[in-house]
């Protein structure tokens, strides 16, 4: 006999209750909003693009009509495409890493209680709010090479001897760009791994600590097993989001100098709506797509495997 | 731990916290230099407070197209419309995925979250083509259908979860109370929902008034936001710092205050409610 | 108020059967208990009492209605949960007065009968509180306030005392039963407690694998259980049965080690058959002539009571006295069952033979 409402037991009861058919037609009633907003916001795209990928389509000059696998020709031929697919990836990697070690590093002294630290952490939300515009524009400007505080006060306290025009150099755009995703995510994962710290019980740490464990092993076989979930949360947020990261880069480099910091992203809007092709740009946009949501996949796979989120 | 480990923690800590908050700090300094010292190196410390810049970007006296608070309220428009709608239809939905047995459930469930990964500059291009054909850029729908969708699958897994947490006893003791389902989900499911609507709220809202991409594209100055607004004034004439920063200041503000206070709630709206 | 009837209701859950054609007649103002072990499907039974479950086959009928395919919310009883599921964002007030707010009945009325439930229930100084400020005993109270107020025809309990301490579970079940006799209303109480169900029932049915075993007063279950489940589930502690045969006389029962206890008054039928002797422990006594030498194994005085658990016809059975007997572990006593109180029950169906 069952009494405890379990949420699968809730669901026989619930389906009992009714007809399967009743059942059926009031969740998709309910659901149905939500369905068709996002349809139109990710179904109807996909559709579009996908037709639109085997047309010559330019929003501006004439002469539109199918032309078969030309644009996935020209989107794989194209130097600037690859480019921006090792871009996009080299972005991805490289800020996601450095955000989820010095997060967990920010998250670790965090959780050390000292008089200030909750103060600290209630500011550490800050970053996550500011639009990414304003925090990219405010780069741009603190970057500038000749009225810059960063090249100014690096200057004053002798680190560098003549000022370094930060965006103009492929390398220190990409650590501008890197630098300005780590300073605006961080904070982030290391209150998403601080709430989950915070959750790591006592009991097993002082019976390890009993048994004579040091605190790196401490660390790998207690705090760190109970920190899983949240790290895996942190990774695939902090993952996804950066493979949509448009505007932040749009604004601080455009891409530049060249074609260095432009990913996929600025690449697929740059060929639309600067160069009015939008053929190619569907084409690309459909390969990008195709590929992120096998990334996608094996992202929510890793979710499911470490948290309960995705269960039933 | 000894003295020197704590010294050192601490020292990380502050200077990591010099870090996070310098570029905020920044722009509210500089927001209320006086223009003419705004740029100058080595930076000025002691100045006069003013406002002008604040005043300035108000009422239009920049070399933008258009007042900043104009845009500012195009984005508080756009943020509340998009974030009621995507309430509205996910609330329901929700429901229906935590409570309503039928076929393909959990495949709708994975389906909505899975539309996450879907890139907005990819989206651009259709929603662009397509609302250029209708007449519909300039005009609300085309920003805030959009925004409530990149809200949506944070919102329905998180208001999912909640509602599963909600003992299902408390429901069947209003049905033999006498509630129907619509009075259940009235009175009893969302009063019990409130914090985690909060928290889908706040992200929602988060998402729609820092959004750029589709603002940038689709608006051109009946529905132009204030992120695009902000791009704008480095644009042509030079970067101007005091009504850049004001500007800044104006449209960052809010968030930042929200963020403060519901600190909690908005950290569950962050991870899909994942982490209470 | 109103009688319930329960005829011939069947439910499955997929192809696994819970309830097994069960009737049942209530009659109005009766406190009947349904008692079983987990898994016999009384909770489920009194869900579709309920209307939370949806019947396969039968039919349920409240007073002259019947209520089979009518949802909960149009039957008009009242439920007390196992967890309470008090409305956490409602005050008691609140909570006990939501049914009559649904149906829009006037304020002042809704006022009257919420102070007249909290009256009866000594909840008048906690109208303002919430469910969370509460205590397990004061929300156990209002879980019943929310029943009272309606007024319904019919209480359903499902294990309402299973979430407190043992002290407080004596003391509800008292206030439950006091309540009942002065509201006088038709009540279903679901437990897995025999105790709960013999000190509240006015009749009390076991279930077992979704049938009913027995309905009856509980000491017509005590004295004369209908088989040995029912014998096995009513008392405490258990009654203790020993395998064996019944001689051809009748007069006397042999267990399987050859050890031989007399019997009065057996019916023919029995006479030379396989069966299963029940004794309860309470119906034990020291006899230095008749009884069988018994090897304590272990002795648990309570104060009240002495148990002795003790090596018997090969086996170890529990006895129950209520003098204070000096008995230690590995002495032997003279223990013989009372001839008038022994059960006799087939060896193979379990049913009772007398």
């Amino acid at each position: 006999m069952t009494t405890a409402a379990s949420p699968l037991e809730a669901e026989e009861r619930l389906t009992s209750r009714s007809s399967s058919k009743e059942q059926a037609r009031f969740g998709w009633s309910m659901l149905s909003p939500a369905m068709t907003i996002l349809l139109i916001m990710s179904v109807a795209p996909a559709i579009y693009l996908f037709y639109v990928s085997f047309r010559h389509e330019n929003l501006l000059g004439p002469g539109s009509g199918f032309v078969g696998l030309q644009n996935y020709i020209r989107v794989f031929s194209s130097p600037e495409n690859w480019s921006g697919a090792v871009a996009t990836f080299q972005f991805v990697a490289i800020s996601v890493v450095l955000e989820l070690g010095l997060g967990l590093g920010l998250a670790l002294l965090l959780n050390r209680k000292f008089p200030e630290t909750n103060l600290l952490a209630a500011l550490f939300i800050l970053p996550l709010g500011v639009a990414p515009v304003v925090s990219a524009l405010v780069f741009r400007v603190l970057l500038d090479p000749a009225y810059g505080w960063v090249d100014y006060y690096l200057q004053l306290w002798g680190i560098i001897s003549d000022p370094i025009d930060w965006l103009g150099q492929p390398f220190t755009a990409w650590v501008a760009v890197i630098a300005l995703d780590v300073w605006q995510w961080t904070p982030f994962v290391a209150l998403i791994l601080l709430a989950g710290l915070s959750g790591v019980p006592a009991e097993p740490k002082e019976a390890a600590m009993i048994d004579g464990a040091g605190p790196i092993r401490l660390f790998w076989h207690i705090t760190l097993p109970f920190l899983r979930p949240f790290i895996a949360i942190a990774f695939v947020l902090r993952t996804i989001e950066a493979f949509k990261t448009f505007g932040s880069i749009f604004v601080l480099t455009n891409g530049g100098p060249g074609s260095s910091t432009e990913v996929i992203n600025l690449d697929i809007y740059r060929i639309a709506l600067q160069n009015f092709d939008v053929g190619a740009a569907s084409a690309l946009g459909i390969v990008f797509l195709l590929i992120l949501s096998l990334i996608t996949k094996q992202l929510l796979a890793i979710l499911g495997r470490s948290t309960d989120i995705m269960e039933e | 731990m000894s003295w020197l480990g704590k010294l050192i923690t601490r020292v990380v800590l502050w200077l990591a916290l010099v870090i996070v908050m310098f570029p905020i700090l920044w722009v509210l300094l500089t927001s209320f230099k006086p223009a003419e010292l705004a740029q100058a190196l080595p930076p000025i410390w002691d100045f006069m407070p003013t406002l002008q810049n604040y005043r300035d970007v108000l009422s239009g006296n920049t070399y933008t197209s258009q007042v900043f608070g104009v845009l500012l309220n195009h984005t508080i428009i756009v943020t509340l419309s998009s974030t009621l709608l995507g309430l509205a239809a996910a609330v329901p939905a929700a429901y229906a995925l935590a409570r309503v047995k039928f076929a393909g459930r959990q495949a709708t469930a994975n389906w909505i979250l899975s539309t996450i990964m879907f890139p907005p500059a990819v989206s651009v291009i259709p929603v662009f083509v397509i609302a250029s054909r209708l007449g519909l850029t300039d005009t609300w729908p085309v920003l805030v259908v959009p925004y409530a969708a990149f809200g949506l699958p944070m919102m329905i897994w998180m208001l999912r979860s909640a509602i599963k947490q909600i003992p299902f006893e408390i429901e069947e003791a209003a049905m033999v109370d006498g509630a129907s389902r619509g009075q259940i989900i009235w009175h009893i499911v969302l009063p019990l929902l409130t914090p985690s609507i909060v928290s889908a709220s706040l992200l929602a809202g988060m998402l729609a008034w820092n959004e750029f991409l589709f603002a940038l594209t689709l608006s051109r100055s009946a529905i132009k936001t204030a992120p695009v607004g902000i791009s704008e004034f480095t644009s042509m004439y030079g970067t101007q710092w005091g009504t850049l920063t004001a500007a800044a200041t104006v449209t960052v503000a809010p968030i930042l205050l929200i963020a403060l206070l519901l600190r909690r709630r908005v950290i569950e709206g962050l991870t899909f409610g994942a982490v209470k | 108020m109103a009688s319930l009837g329960i005829q011939n209701v069947v439910k499955s859950y997929g192809v696994v059967p819970v309830v097994r054609n069960v009737s049942i007649d209530v009659a109005d103002g009766e406190f009947v208990v349904l008692v079983g072990p987990s898994g016999c499907g009384k909770s489920t039974l009194l869900r579709m009492i309920a209307g939370l479950e949806m019947l396969n086959s039968g039919k349920i009928t409240i007073g002259s209605r019947d209520v089979s395919g009518l949802p909960a919310k149009s039957r008009d009883i009242a439920m007390v949960f196992q967890n309470y599921a008090l409305y956490p964002h409602m005050t008691v007030a609140e909570n006990m007065s939501f049914s009559l707010r649904l149906k829009n009945v006037p304020q002042e009325e809704i006022n009257r009968r919420t102070e007249r439930a909290s009256k009866i229930l000594g909840l008048d100084k906690l109208l303002d509180r919430r469910p969370g400020q509460l205590s397990g005993g004061q929300r156990q109270r209002v879980a019943m306030g929310r029943a009272i107020v309606r007024d319904p025809q019919v209480f359903l309990f499902d294990e309402p005392l299973s979430n407190l301490d043992a002290k407080l579970r004596v003391q509800m079940r008292t206030e439950i039963k006091e309540l009942h006799q002065r509201l006088r209303t038709t009540t279903v109480y679901v437990t897995h407690d025999q105790i709960e169900a013999m000190t509240m029932a006015d009749r009390i049915v076991v279930l077992h694998d979704g049938i009913v075993e027995q309905i009856g007063s509980p000491l017509e279950l005590y004295d004369r259980p209908a088989n040995q489940f029912v014998a096995g589930f009513i008392g405490s502690p258990a009654m203790n049965f020993i395998k064996g045969h019944v001689d051809a006389s009748g007069q006397t029962f042999v267990a399987e080690t050859g050890a031989e206890i007399a019997l009065k008054d057996t019916p023919r039928e029995v006479h030379g058959r396989t069966v299963t002797l029940g004794i309860r422990p309470e119906h034990f006594v020291l006899d230095a002539q008749n009884g069988l030498a018994s090897q304590v194994i272990v002795v648990e005085p309570t104060g009240a009571e002495m148990q002795i658990i003790c090596q018997f016809a090969g086996q170890p059975v529990t006895a129950v006295f209520h003098e204070r007997l000096n008995v230690r572990p590995d002495d032997v006593i003279k223990l013989a069952p009372k001839p008038e109180a022994i059960h006799l029950f087939d060896a193979a169906t379990g049913v009772a033979l007398r």
